[in-house]
């Protein structure tokens, strides 16, 4: 009885972490489903928000291309489940990316551009900063969990 | 993985993903700034937003001069009469000018305010009149020593002038000096030559009254020339578009013994004023990635730095009521334009410009 309990526990708890994997993958897909469809969709208006962009002006070609298409592709992998783990470290440091280019907008460069192109672009700067922020802490919750049952399986598999 | 390698992954991959971003922005700015041919303009948050507009009925009204928190327009079809408002556009006072010598054979006299005085002049008489903002009675103080076509008084007894050479037929600068009598300093080297002398040469003659120097906007190229109230160059200072030389054609009509502008010349800068040490200039030219649907509603406004000489920024100079501002003006704060019958304030935000005088700025409004 003891140990059923035990084992419906563990079983519970490794569903948990499973879903929870499983929803951030599906919120970041939504993410950049979005973002690249809404770029894609006026992608001449991405490209002259981009050409006014204090950083990134001098490359809005390359990088009007390269965002969304990198976004539509993370999209795909990160419903491989044996690359999953790659594709969430990808958009762990894509985001990171985007919030250095928030926060070196709003404290270095020389102005604010009207825009940020794209993505909910609603949002004032700080409040992408923090949803920037939440989306960084998602998927490094879920790069852990993900590994770590790996990790433990692969421990369990070795010393069985 | 094991835990350790992880956590490195993500601590490396994150600095880097950082520098990478750091690394474009400062190269980014390096070649915003640096090299011109790119082309890209900068535009920040809404640097003027439109504050007061007035309509004054006719089109013919132009901007004669603006300071002690006053406007004065000067009227084409009208050229004794001026009308005085203020900077909130609520205030209009109409004026006339009196003149000493009203026989004169006036072709197209233009009115110029530099409270507190006044002046009235015609290239073609040619005159100058001068005289005082509390009476507006203008005297003669210069008559027939030169032709000339735009002029712009630098202080009360000298007045700077483009005219054409008469030994080479070709645009220059010069400067009429009055004291017992009218002296004419005349130099052909400020404006270069790049097709015909005359056309290509066109452009607008300002004097910025804070840095004392006169500046040239080219009309038909990416330059500007900055000289000293001496008429002797500064610097010749580059829009940033990439019109280097003039684009225009100019065509001879042999029985007119005349010049002229053939269809196609690409205006590159089309109007331009100067304040303190920002030169403001409208420009024809598109850049890399601007929509040009924006062009309907707007006018882009580049921004210069005439003491640096650097391009600093650019703002849209949005149309009212459908209306493209013809000519503008920038006094402290705030940009006056015409447009149409109407004359329009705008309010420039003074975190964008750093150089400008705070205390003058909160002395207008």
């Amino acid at each position: 009885m003891n140990t059923f309990l035990k084992i419906s526990d563990l079983s519970m708890k490794a569903n948990f972490k499973n879903i929870t994997v499983e929803i951030i993958c599906i919120l970041y897909a939504i993410l950049f489903f979005y973002a690249a469809l809404s770029k894609a969709m006026d992608y001449q208006k991405f490209q002259v928000q981009l050409g006014q962009s204090p950083i990134l002006s001098a490359y809005a070609d390359w990088i009007a291309f390269l965002v969304p298409a990198i976004e539509l592709i993370l999209v795909i992998l990160l419903f491989i489940v044996p690359l999953r783990l790659f594709a969430l470290f990808a958009s762990f440091f894509l985001m990171v990316m985007f919030t250095a280019y928030i926060i070196i907008i709003l404290n270095f460069s020389a102005f604010v551009p009207c825009s940020c192109g794209g993505i909910l672009e609603k949002m004032g700067w700080t409040e992408h900063l923090i949803f920037n922020i939440v989306f960084i802490m998602l998927a490094g919750v879920a790069i852990w969990l993900l590994n770590n049952q790996k990790y433990k399986s692969n421990l369990k598999f070795v010393t069985a | 993985m094991k835990p350790k390698k992880i956590a490195l992954i993500f601590l490396l991959g994150t600095l880097m993903s950082i520098a990478f971003m750091v690394g474009v922005f400062l190269l980014s700015e390096d070649m915003i700034h640096r090299q011109r041919d790119v082309f890209i303009r900068r535009y920040p948050h809404h640097p003027a937003n439109k504050e007061n507009a007035f309509d004054l009925g006719f089109k013919s009204y132009y901007i004669a001069g603006v300071g002690d928190g006053k406007i004065y327009l000067g009227n084409k079809t009208a050229p004794g009469h001026l009308v005085e408002v203020d900077t909130m556009l609520t205030d209009t006072t109409h004026i006339k000018i009196r003149l000493d010598d009203t026989d004169l054979p006036f072709r197209s006299p233009q009115v110029r305010v530099n409270p507190p005085d006044f002046y009235v002049f015609d290239g073609q008489v040619p005159c100058i009149f001068k005289g005082n903002t509390r009476d507006w009675k203008g005297s003669l103080m210069m008559k027939d020593d030169a032709y000339f076509s735009f002029a712009e008084p630098i202080d009360t007894t000298s007045v700077v002038f483009r005219a054409i050479s008469s030994s080479t037929n070709e645009k220059i600068l010069g400067k009429f000096t009055v004291s017992d009598s009218v002296t004419v300093s005349l130099t052909a080297d400020l404006l270069q030559k790049q097709i015909d002398g005359i056309f290509c040469t066109d452009g607008k003659l300002l004097f910025g009254k804070e840095l004392n120097k006169l500046i040239y906007v080219y009309f038909y190229r990416n330059q500007f020339v900055v000289a000293d109230t001496d008429l002797k160059l500064d610097y010749i200072g580059k829009t940033i578009d990439t019109i280097s030389k003039a684009q225009i054609n100019v065509a001879a009509i042999d029985s007119e013994k005349s010049t002229t502008l053939t269809s196609g010349a690409l205006i590159v800068n089309k109007h331009s004023c100067v304040y303190n040490n920002y030169l403001f200039i409208n420009s024809n030219m598109l850049g890399k990635y601007e929509d040009e649907d924006m062009l309907k509603h707007a006018s882009i406004i580049d921004v210069y730095d005439i003491n640096k000489n650097t391009y600093e920024f650019s703002f849209y100079l949005y149309n009212y009521k459908t209306k493209k501002a013809r000519s503008f003006q920038v006094y402290g704060n705030l940009l006056i334009a015409m447009a149409d019958n109407y004359i329009v304030t705008h309010k420039l935000r003074s975190n964008q410009f750093k150089g400008m005088k705070i205390n003058e700025v909160t002395n207008i409004n």
